[in-house]
């Protein structure tokens, strides 16, 4: 299973980091989640055969080395097999510790770009004088946005629907049926919940070593959790008494919240009503709230008004917004007239 | 019965190599069998005797004993006694897993049936533990349907690194913790943990059967221990074919001309092909063997100790300026070989200059040689090579890499 292969305009994207993470927590018995940081053989090959296995409509691949800063000797081989079955290859995100691995300084291109740290943002794999690659844009965060929206559009997740939000004074458009979305979008699916990992690694990087809870309130939120647990290698704790019709429907059981730290994770955050239940739950009970985390956000306020150091701001791999709501068909409304 | 661990004297890999092993070669002779006892004095002298086992020794105990259980196709009789004097070396081989791969469990570490001992003599030891990670391993092609899945991958590099990777996660959950507690691994844990596996990989290929392996640590210090009984490097050389570079025996032949020790024939023979294959490993269009030592050595300040039937050889700083040498050759012929592949220039262009780098990795080969051969010669106590009177087949290493604190 490769999770990463996303195909663009102009080319195939590969995360290689990410594949990574599958062999060695999946098909391997490691438990080192997204912290690895060494690339195997298994995993190129893997995506060699995979490559192999289908027909590109690109002749150009871009693997993406980043979080990688080692490299199995001989690897470079393997990643000579995938160009040799026809492609020309882009690297991105090269650090400087494995540049001597795939022997760099064998390819002269001047339009290879270096970047501060003396590793390279993009490298050319290859040394012809003009190419239509050149003047293409690659930046690894745009490519997945633009696959996650584009599948949210071709496979319907959007569904017209007209009607008073369950949880929140107001009218909804239409909603996303992550539900559906979890189940039809595999593997990227566990590509985006990759994302999601790296995302609250590097929010929360000083309190992980304080083995903060993940907090899942909802069965499809608990999907998302069980497998942030693997990748980042936490506790959950499943909340399951908050539905989305805003009231508790079970006795909470009484795990010991004192001096813990809680960070919800959501499927879809929309006014975030859930959230702050859940929150509120989590500090009267004497736990340290220390954010929420979801794959898809509506971002109803501008960013200015809601900064990123604003404790209730959701991370996501996707959000909604005032650049893509009319574009996704998605909208919130009340009976208000707007001026 | 042979006695295992002597009382006062520790169990190292060098009395194993020096006494051990003469003391298994003569009661073979004597007796045509073999029985084991694990502590000298038994049941007799508990308050005056004390037994000692260097961890890294456990590797080659288990091989040796494996070796001699498929010759004579039974479990070894082996002798335990627990007492005051035993408890604590017992204690620890027991949390080793030693008697785990020794005996005949039939669940995981599957017991590899090389010895027949008393189970009832292991428990009761009290509260000291050692390190959960300080155990011995066994690694074998059997396990994890490894062979079948081997035959996926056509050429035999490509059986390698596949091999390698799936090395590389067994062993990182087997001895990560360990590399981080020495500064020195602790900030290059990928390569150590690689290191490891090519070494298991080797020996797995080699021998067709079990390597075993134990890392431990201390204060001063990270060693790990390989052990295999695979066929060795004389016969591995024999099945490699003359290429564009490499013309068997070429080094060797020119080693065996100048005789420089005084040392049995066949003993030198040996030492000869482990020189040998050091020199085809540096030849070669991949990282390998030779690569892996040097760096051990160059880059961490470690030694590299490689045993092979009747030699050793142990590679170390003192050598620093001869390896630096052939490190800079190998690396541009290394170069070379990646700029062929990636640029799919014809060789031809660089046959020269491949010929020339070639002859002169086999000059420095020969005068690493006979610095080598200069200072055994002067002292062999002080030397880097050693050898010894009873052949142990197989490959065994040790590798050891300081605390850089320390």
């Amino acid at each position: 299973m490769i999770i990463s292969h996303i195909n663009t305009e102009h080319y195939a994207y590969f995360k290689l980091h990410a594949e990574e993470v599958i062999s060695s927590n999946y098909l391997n018995d490691n438990n080192e989640g997204i912290y690895i940081r060494s690339l195997q053989f298994e995993t190129v090959n893997r995506v060699y055969e995979h490559i192999k296995s289908i027909a590109l409509n690109n002749k150009y691949i871009v693997l993406d080395f980043e979080f990688i800063d080692y490299l199995q000797a001989n690897i470079l081989d393997k990643i000579v097999d995938v160009r040799d079955l026809g492609y020309h290859l882009v690297f991105i995100n090269l650090a400087p510790s494995i540049l001597t691995s795939l022997s760099v300084k064998t390819v002269v291109n001047h339009k290879n770009v270096k970047n501060t740290i003396k590793g390279f943002d993009i490298f050319y794999f290859f040394s012809d004088e003009s190419c239509e690659m050149y003047d293409v844009e690659i930046n690894s965060r745009k490519i997945f946005y633009e696959e996650f929206k584009s599948r949210l559009k071709k496979g319907n997740y959007i569904v017209e629907y007209n009607k008073v939000h369950t949880s929140s004074f107001v009218y909804l458009k239409s909603f996303i049926d992550l539900k559906k979305f979890i189940s039809h979008e595999t593997p990227f699916i566990y590509f985006s919940i990759y994302y999601l990992a790296v995302k609250l690694k590097k929010k929360w990087s000083s309190y992980l070593d304080k083995n903060p809870i993940l907090v899942g309130q909802s069965l499809t939120s608990a999907f998302v959790v069980s497998i942030l647990s693997k990748l980042l290698k936490l506790q959950i704790l499943i909340f399951d008494k908050i539905g989305p019709i805003t009231k508790l429907y079970n006795k909470l059981d009484k795990p010991n919240f004192e001096n813990k730290n809680y960070i919800i994770v959501s499927d879809l955050v929309c006014l975030g009503t859930e959230v702050k239940i859940t929150k509120n739950l989590i500090e009267f009970s004497g736990g340290k709230y220390l954010g929420n985390i979801s794959l898809v956000k509506v971002e109803t306020l501008t960013r200015d008004d809601m900064r990123l150091d604003n404790i209730d701001r959701t991370i996501s791999v996707f959000s909604v917004s005032d650049k893509n709501n009319i574009e996704l068909n998605y909208n919130i409304y009340t009976n208000l007239k707007p001026s | 019965m042979v006695t295992i661990l002597k009382n006062n004297e520790s169990l190292t890999p060098y009395v194993f190599y020096t006494s051990f092993l003469r003391d298994v070669a003569l009661y073979i002779k004597d007796n045509n069998n073999i029985e084991f006892k694990l502590f000298e004095n038994g049941d007799n002298f508990i308050y005056e005797s004390k037994y000692r086992i260097d961890p890294i020794t456990i590797p080659l105990l288990l091989s040796l004993m494996e070796q001699l259980s498929k010759f004579y196709e039974e479990p070894l009789k082996f002798h335990l006694f627990n007492n005051k004097a035993t408890k604590d070396s017992l204690n620890f081989l027991f949390k080793s897993g030693f008697f785990n791969i020794a005996g005949s469990n039939n669940y995981s570490p599957y017991g590899r049936n090389i010895l027949n001992f008393d189970i009832n003599y292991l428990g009761g030891f009290g509260q000291k533990d050692p390190r959960p990670e300080h155990r011995v391993r066994c690694y074998s092609l059997f396990d994890n349907s490894l062979k079948k899945r081997l035959t996926n991958y056509k050429s035999e590099d490509e059986q390698r690194d596949f091999l390698i990777s799936e090395y590389v996660y067994l062993v990182r959950e087997h001895f990560q913790e360990l590399l981080f507690d020495n500064d020195n691994t602790y900030l290059n844990s990928d390569y150590y943990i690689e290191i490891l596996s090519e070494l298991i990989t080797n020996g797995v290929l080699h021998s067709k059967s079990n390597t075993f392996a134990l890392m431990f640590v201390n204060q001063f210090s990270t060693k790990f221990s390989i052990s295999d009984n695979g066929i060795g490097f004389e016969e591995s050389l024999k099945l490699k074919k003359e290429g564009f570079l490499y013309k068997p025996n070429e080094l060797k032949s020119s080693l065996d001309e100048l005789r420089l020790l005084n040392i049995n024939d066949r003993i030198l023979h040996n030492l000869n092909y482990v020189v040998e294959t050091l020199f085809f490993s540096s030849l070669k269009d991949r990282r390998g063997l030779f690569d892996l030592m040097v760096s051990v050595v160059l880059n961490s300040n470690g030694y590299f100790r490689l045993h092979s039937e009747n030699s050793q050889i142990i590679i170390s700083n003192r050598m620093r300026n001869e390896l630096d040498v052939l490190y800079k050759l190998r690396n541009r012929l290394y170069d070379i070989y990646k700029e062929i592949l990636i640029t799919k220039v014809d060789q031809s262009g660089f046959k020269d200059e491949m010929i020339l780098i070639k002859n002169q990795l086999l000059a420095n080969f020969k005068i690493l040689y006979k610095n080598l051969c200069d200072k055994y010669n002067n002292d062999f106590k002080y030397s880097s090579l050693r050898f010894f009177n009873v052949k142990f087949r197989g490959v065994h290493i040790e590798v050891e890499i300081p605390n850089r604190i320390s």
